[in-house]
This record gives structure tokens, sequence and C-alpha cells, in this order.
């Protein structure tokens, strides 16, 4: 008689505790796939929803390309920062459009690819603060975006700073979901 | 543990060497150093390079640089998603501009849309205000260029707009002209504004006497327009 007085008592907690544990996980696995995050306020939409320099940004690729660096599946974006004359060079580099990193001889080809959007004679003339890299891979979906100041990069071209001082200066993104959806087979011939 | 961990920081790493496959030995190796050096100067992985508790917070949630420019220079994928989809709109807009005859009221319908999807975009409301001066709708227009010109911030922004707003004034007069003989008086009158409110901007490039010429012969222009 006892143990069907425990047993009702038991199977609740017990449930509660399962209902609990799988509400943590899919929040977690919500997290990881970046899907609250699509929902919070955007720092970029406050800040750089003017209206990009269109013109401006297909001369920096093509001085880009015309210095060696090619530009397939390159999209740049040059967007104005909100209150100020300044703007950021967003690059998509999109694999599935046939982007590659090139060969750079030594160099590390993530400033280099930063410096040649930084260094030509119309990106001279503007005021760019920042420079972006959004990778995308073989399906076109983001897996990370690195973020450097202008300075930094340009410091790090002319030899002034180190590699140190220049990853220190670095911000990066990834997007976990997508690397875990996008990459899982170049992942698991890694471990093999 | 710490060669479990160990171990996952190096796949990670050899992750992101795949991705530049296409480079040479030698540059792959370079990535994945500065890989590790990122990881190390951010506190991702520690010195023996097993993954901190950061790399977790990073991984699920994630993390603020502290900074609000570097924050959305990082986050701006969103904002070129938005840009993407507005262009898609405005050159469907173009397109019913195209048309023979015209078919304005689709090219707004789709210009409401192009704004509504880039609300900040001075840009997307000079275009849909020229639209509306060839579709009679000087009113509105006029709102949408004033709107326009108050989304801007700084002098140089400024001249940017006002530039934007001839070019695409220049552009609608140049086709209203190829369809008959006479062109939206508003087209005119909208023109002298702009190039009064070009003369007035500080800019050695421009010259002034010129533009001061253009807003006369407009004006005129604008005075003995008979309209559609």
């Amino acid at each position: 008689m006892s143990h069907t007085r425990t047993q009702p008592g038991f199977g609740k907690a017990c449930l509660i505790v399962i209902v609990a544990l799988l509400l943590a996980l899919g929040l977690l696995v919500a997290f990881f796939f970046r899907i609250p995050q699509k929902f919070l306020p955007s720092p970029a939409k406050e800040l750089l929803s003017g209206t990009p320099y269109r013109e401006e940004a297909e001369i920096v690729l093509e001085e880009a390309r015309a210095a060696g660096i090619p530009t397939e599946g390159i999209s740049l974006y040059i967007l104005p920062i909100k209150g100020t004359d300044a703007s950021v060079a967003y690059a998509v580099l999109d694999a599935s459009q046939g982007f590659t990193f090139a060969s750079t001889g030594g160099l590390n080809p993530v400033s280099a690819m930063m410096q040649a959007l930084l260094t030509g004679p119309q990106a001279e003339q503007m005021d760019i603060a920042r420079v972006s890299l959004d990778y995308r891979n073989d399906e076109g979906k983001p897996l990370f975006v690195v973020s450097a100041p202008s300075d930094a990069i340009l410091a790090f071209a002319s030899g002034e700073t180190d590699q140190a001082a220049f990853s220190a200066a670095l911000e990066a993104d990834i997007n976990p979901g997508n690397f875990l959806t996008g990459e899982w087979d170049t992942i698991t011939s890694a471990i093999r | 543990m710490t060669t479990f961990r160990k171990t996952i920081a190096s796949v990670m790493f050899v992750v992101i060497a795949m991705f530049v496959s296409g480079c040479s030995v030698e540059d792959r190796e370079l990535v994945v150093a500065f890989a590790r050096s990122w990881a190390e100067s951010h506190g991702v992985i520690n010195e023996d390079g097993s993954p901190t508790m950061q790399a977790g917070a990073r991984v699920f949630f994630g993390v603020s640089t502290g900074d609000e420019i570097a924050d959305a220079a990082i986050d701006a994928g969103r904002v070129i998603k938005n840009i993407n989809e507005a262009d898609e709109l405005v050159s469907q807009a173009e397109q019913y501009t195209y048309d023979d005859p015209p078919q304005m009221d689709k090219a707004i319908d789709s210009m409401n849309a192009a704004v509504r999807t880039r609300p900040d975009d001075w840009g997307i409301r000079n275009q849909r205000a020229a639209m509306l001066i060839e579709s009679g709708q000087h009113d509105q227009a006029r709102r949408d260029f004033d709107h326009a010109r108050s989304l801007c911030q700084t002098n140089h922004c400024q001249k940017r707009q006002i530039e934007n707003k001839i070019q695409l004034l220049a552009d609608s007069l140049d086709r209203q002209k190829e369809q008959g003989p006479h062109v939206q008086c508003g087209t005119y009158t909208e023109l002298e504004i702009a190039y009064r409110e070009i003369e007035i901007v500080d800019d050695n490039r421009y010259n002034h006497e010129a533009y001061r010429q253009n807003a006369i012969l407009m004006q005129g222009l604008a005075r003995t327009c008979r309209g559609r």
C-alpha cells in the first residue's frame, strides 16, 4: 500500500526533472544555433543602417583586384557609422560563389585581405574605421566574422607591430550551429 | 580531461586551416598559428592550449567586445541581409518604371516595401521621392526628400544625399523626356531646390556659380512648365 503511495510522487518529481533538463537542453541548443540572438537588438542596425557607399565599394574592390587579390566570391559593403563621417568596410567572402584565400607567400592571409581593402587610392580617401571579413562556406552559410580597427591593420602591415598585437586587436565571432551542420564532414575527417 | 580539451582545441584549428585549403601548406600553418595566437590573446584557450570557460560562453552566447562600433562591425551581416532585400525591391521598382507605359503605381508599391525594410536609408527615400514626382505626387515626394535630408547628421552625409537627389532627378527628367514632350513640373522645382541646397554646402570641389546658374535655369523651367 505504501509502495503505491510513493510511486506517483516519485513519478511527478522525476517528470519535473526530465522536463527541466529538456528545457535546459533546448535552451542550450537554441543559443548554440544563435536563435534567441536573432531577436535581440542589433548594434549594427542601430549604427550602420545608413545609405552604403555603393560606387566607392566597387572601386575599392576593383583596386584590390588590380593589386593582385582574387576578388571572385567577394561582396564588399562600405557602411557609414551613424553620426560620423567614418565607415566600416564589411567583406563577405563566400566560398559558394567561388571565394578562396589567395596564397600570400608568407603573409597572414587575414591581415593581407584586410590590408588590400584598406590601402587602395579610393579606400585611402575614405575614413574607414574598421574592416570586417565574413567567411561563408560552400553552402553560403556564415561561419565566422573577424574584424579589426584600420590603424591596427596598417600598423601590422607596415611592420610597426607584431602578429601578437594584431591578433589582440582582432575581434571574432563564430557561428557554431553552421560549423556543426555545414562542416561536420570536415571535422570528422580531420579527427580520423 | 586536459588532453581531451586540448584535442578539441586542436580540431578547431585544423578546421580553421581547412577553410584556407586553397592556400599553400605554409599559408595554412600561418593561419593555424594566427588562430592560436588570437585564441590565447582573447582568453579563449589557456597557455597549455585547452579551451577556457570563455570559449563556452563565446560558442553559446557570443561575447560583446565592449566597443559598440566593434560589436556593430561584427554583427553587420544582419544589415547586409537587409540591404540585399531592399536592393531586390528597388530593382523591381526600377523595372516597372522602364515598362512601356511605365507602371508607376507598382513601382511605388515596391519602393514602399523597400523603405519599410530600410527606414534609415536616405538613398531609398530619395529614389521613392523621384518616382513619386514622376507619377505626379509632388507633395509626398517633398516629404520624402525632407525626411531623407533629416536622416543625415553630418555635412558629408548631406552632400552625398543632395548629390544623389540631383542625379536621380536628372535621370528622371531624361526618362520623362524620352516618353513625351511634357514632364512633371515638380521635377524642375525639386531640381531647383536641390541646386540651391548644394550651393550652400561648403565644399571647394563644387562649382558654386554653376549650381547657382542651374538653380535659376530650373526655376525658369518650373515657371513655364505646362506639365503632363
